[in-house]
């Protein structure tokens, strides 16, 4: 409870404080992407995320004026970051899918057991925080209706089954819950923003190491880093080290 | 005898010397330094008493002289004066390409290994016997015009006129440089015809035509045409003589002399285009006029369209290519193949060019094949214009099968391609902060319900059940007092009232849950918590007490049975 009564002082003071700011500086934003000067709407919307600030909208049209520039990379990489946040937003999606017709490499991703192609997608439906709430929510019924029923306060049929199937499904999301844990702890993803970006085979430039050639916009993993080189892995499995500040890491 | 070995000697010397001192001596010569324009001339090289060919470059004299014919090598020996001479010839037949004062520069000539340098000629070359020899053989260059625009067509005509006997021993083509050439006339053999010109009678030959289109602007030369010949001439050197014989005097008083023939350089004025060259421009001039047609309207998807475009008119046609313009994206395009057809036997090129395109729409739908349009410069009117297709409706029946769409998209980012971005949001939203964004204060109030809810039944229980125990205690505390009131009201048959007093006081004492109890079960039951002197004692009061209801009586034991059972429960009651 400490915790949290800190937070929140600190959340009113850092509001008075920053909110203002942060507020002209979005309008700001806004109002010179109405002028189409794209790169002075960067600016500030990039401002905004240094000072610790996120928010799906802010990566949207952060990921607009970075469309517009023709810097499809880091269009992608707002819309994929704001797609962290809110994964059913049609818009974000929509643009996302757009300018993915924009990016160059058309990366097969191997076809899966239909199943887990399945479970992917409903993981990806939700954020980490909807996933934790809709679990609470199964676990908080099912716990109201084991009470009311040890009291003998509510009589239906079947009710041990039906309090149950509400145990079993509340495991479930949790299990999933846990399971976009790890990966958001464990697995790193990056988008190419560099317009080409030549993978070699080791961390250092050897011409005759090329492996393979990526372009802005591609969506990969980031398995190890090194201070100048980042080891990378294409959703098609390929592996290559690509120098790290051509990746924006999501 | 003696003097045979030195004659001998002296011989050896002799030889030995000739082929020493007289060593190879290069000279260069012609047989005529003063000539008219078309005459040749022979040029020479000699080597005396060399022992190889003399070698020659000869690149330098190219620059005013023409090669007739040659080089022809020659050499030949000769005795004079007991001496041996060798010569090697090496002769040209040259012809000058200016008048003037001409000089034949000085070459450098090797031997074997040694190089020698001729001395340089000077010859004249002079116009005035050629003129009265031009009448009768000459050459001439027809343009149809001479100010033209780069693309358009200059025909030009090169004619022999003839009134001797001559036969033409090659023609030399000018090359056009500058030009895009059409050739539009070049005879196998050369006819002459008949021509009166200002009212002389000439054998007229048209030996070449060509279409030339300027490539670039400027002054543009076309160079010479070189015609070498043989013409029979009257030898008028030859002295008439007594042997002179009227019949073989057409034999023998004649003479081929070679000759070339050269037209005059020509001049072509190629001006700038006028102002207002449109930016699509590929470089079409003339007149033409584009057509499109579609074989079919309606396909169903992934069936292939043949796109015809025709190009048809008088100008550069071969020169020139469609400017660039695009098709729908959802349609496939292969290149194009292109023919081009000429229409023979016409001065100013004409013709068709046509592209067919080969189109297979991977979409259904309508599009629009949009108009093509080629801007081209007017030569005759000295205007832009351009020509256009009208744009070909396509309507896309549903295919049988939707075959991938190229370039690796799928069907829905093809449906995106044609889209826009939507616009940005505006409203300023309630921001996230970075730093204590974790599980929210709602998600640990659920978690922390749905605990109390687990655990508030079992809380409940005990709660209920401590409620029961006090009330159990207090029974149980109570038990001995309510058994001895109990006693003392004694009513119906004393040995049942006991009994049952007896029970429900062990049942209340010890909080027993068993309904029906007997001396047996009682035993068993309390054996840990009543003294085994009391347990016995107990047991035999119960027995009596049963028995006793059975059996009636026994009025001995009745009046000390309460004041027993009594006793007994409060002995009970004190040990437990």
């Amino acid at each position: 409870m400490h915790k949290w009564i800190s937070v929140f002082i600190i959340n009113v003071v850092l509001l008075t404080a920053q909110q203002a700011e942060i507020d002209s500086l979005f309008v700001q934003a806004n109002q010179v992407m109405d002028e189409q000067s794209y790169r002075q709407a960067v600016i500030n919307y990039e401002k905004i995320l240094h000072m610790g600030i996120d928010h799906p909208d802010l990566y949207y049209n952060l990921g607009n004026a970075y469309y517009r520039m023709g810097i499809y990379g880091q269009a992608v990489w707002a819309y994929e970051k704001g797609l962290q946040f809110t994964p059913r937003d049609p818009d974000l999606n929509f643009n996302l899918d757009l300018t993915n017709t924009r990016v160059r490499d058309r990366i097969e991703v191997p076809e899966t057991f239909f199943l887990l192609e399945f479970y992917r997608s409903i993981k990806n439906m939700f954020t980490i925080q909807d996933a934790i709430f809709l679990g609470a929510l199964l676990l908080v019924i099912s716990a109201l209706l084991f009470g009311l029923e040890k009291m003998k306060w509510l009589r239906i049929p079947f009710s041990s089954r039906i309090i149950g199937s509400f145990i079993i499904l509340s495991v479930l999301v949790h299990g999933i819950t846990l399971d976009k844990y790890l990966a958001l702890s464990e697995v790193h993803e990056g988008i190419v923003v560099f317009r080409e970006v030549e993978a070699f085979s080791a961390p250092f430039r050897r011409e005759d190491a090329v492996l393979f050639r990526i372009h802005e916009g591609v969506k990969l993993e980031i398995k190890q880093k090194q201070p100048e080189w980042v080891e990378i892995v294409l959703l098609d499995g390929k592996k290559g080290w690509i120098q790290s500040k051509s990746v924006r890491e999501l | 005898m003696i003097k045979f070995p030195s004659s001998i000697l002296l011989l050896t010397v002799c030889f030995g010397l000739n082929s020493y001192v007289f060593a190879a001596k290069v000279t260069a010569s012609v047989d005529a330094t003063s000539i008219s324009q078309n005459d040749v001339f022979t040029f020479k090289i000699e080597a005396k008493d060399a022992e190889s060919n003399p070698k020659v470059d000869i690149t330098p004299l190219l620059k005013n002289f023409s090669v007739v014919s040659g080089p022809s090598q020659q050499t030949s020996m000769s005795w004079i004066n007991g001496k041996m001479q060798t010569s090697r010839n090496l002769t040209w037949t040259l012809v000058p390409m200016k008048t003037g004062t001409l000089t034949i520069p000085s070459l450098s000539i090797s031997v074997g290994n040694k190089s020698f340098r001729t001395k340089t000629i000077r010859m004249k070359v002079s116009r005035g016997k050629q003129l009265a020899e031009a009448k009768d053989l000459f050459l001439t260059v027809e343009l149809d015009k001479s100010e033209v625009y780069p693309g358009e067509q200059v025909t030009v005509i090169y004619k022999l006129f003839t009134r001797v006997n001559m036969s033409i021993q090659d023609l030399e083509m000018p090359k056009f440089v500058g030009f895009w050439v059409e050739e539009l006339f070049a005879p196998n053999r050369v006819e002459f015809r008949k021509v009166n010109l200002k009212g002389v009678q000439y054998n007229v030959a048209h030996l070449y035509s060509a279409a030339l289109f300027p490539t670039k602007t400027g002054e543009l030369f076309l160079d010479p045409m070189k015609v070498k010949c043989n013409v029979t001439v009257k030898n008028k050197k030859r002295r008439k003589s007594i042997w002179d014989d009227p019949f073989f005097d057409s034999f023998s008083r004649q003479q081929t002399v070679p000759k070339v023939l050269l037209t005059e350089k020509t001049l072509i004025n190629v001006k700038p285009y006028p102002n207002g060259k449109p930016a699509d421009f590929t470089g079409a001039v003339g007149s033409f006029t584009l057509s499109a047609f579609a074989d079919m309207k309606s396909v169903k998807a992934n069936e292939a369209i043949t796109l015809k475009v025709k190009l048809h008119g008088t100008g550069n046609i071969s020169m020139f290519s469609l400017p660039e313009f695009d098709f729908p994206q959802t349609l496939e395009v292969f290149p194009p193949t292109s023919t081009i057809n000429k229409e023979p036997l016409r001065d100013n090129i004409t013709g068709s060019v046509s592209w067919e395109y080969i189109l297979i729409p991977r979409q259904e739908g309508r599009f629009i094949i949009p108009r093509i349009e080629l801007p081209f410069f007017d030569s005759k009117t000295e205007e832009w214009d351009r020509t256009s297709t009208r744009p070909i409706q396509i309507s896309v029946l549903p295919g049988e099968t939707s075959a991938e769409v190229s370039s690796g998209l799928t069907k829905e980012e093809v449906v995106l391609l044609g889209s826009d971005i939507r616009y940005i949001r505006r409203e300023i939203p309630q921001w996230i902060y970075r730093k204590y964004s974790g599980i929210s204060f709602e998600i640990l109030t659920l978690y922390g319900l749905s605990l109390i809810f687990f655990i508030s039944p079992g809380f409940m229980k005990n709660i209920q059940r401590n409620k029961g125990g006090t009330e159990d205690i207090r029974r149980s505390k109570k038990a001995l007092k309510t058994a001895m009131r109990a006693l003392n009201k004694t009513q119906g048959d004393i040995f049942s009232h006991a009994s049952r007093i007896q029970y429900r006081y062990l049942k209340d004492r010890f909080l027993l849950s068993t309904e029906n109890l007997d001396p047996l079960t009682a035993e068993s039951l309390l054996a840990n918590s009543i003294p085994d002197g009391e347990l016995k004692e107990l047991v035999h009061m119960l027995k009596i007490c049963d028995s006793g209801q059975y059996a009636p009586g026994k009025n001995a034991e009745e009046k000390s049975l309460i004041t027993d059972v009594k006793s007994l429960l409060k002995r009970i009651d004190a040990h437990a």
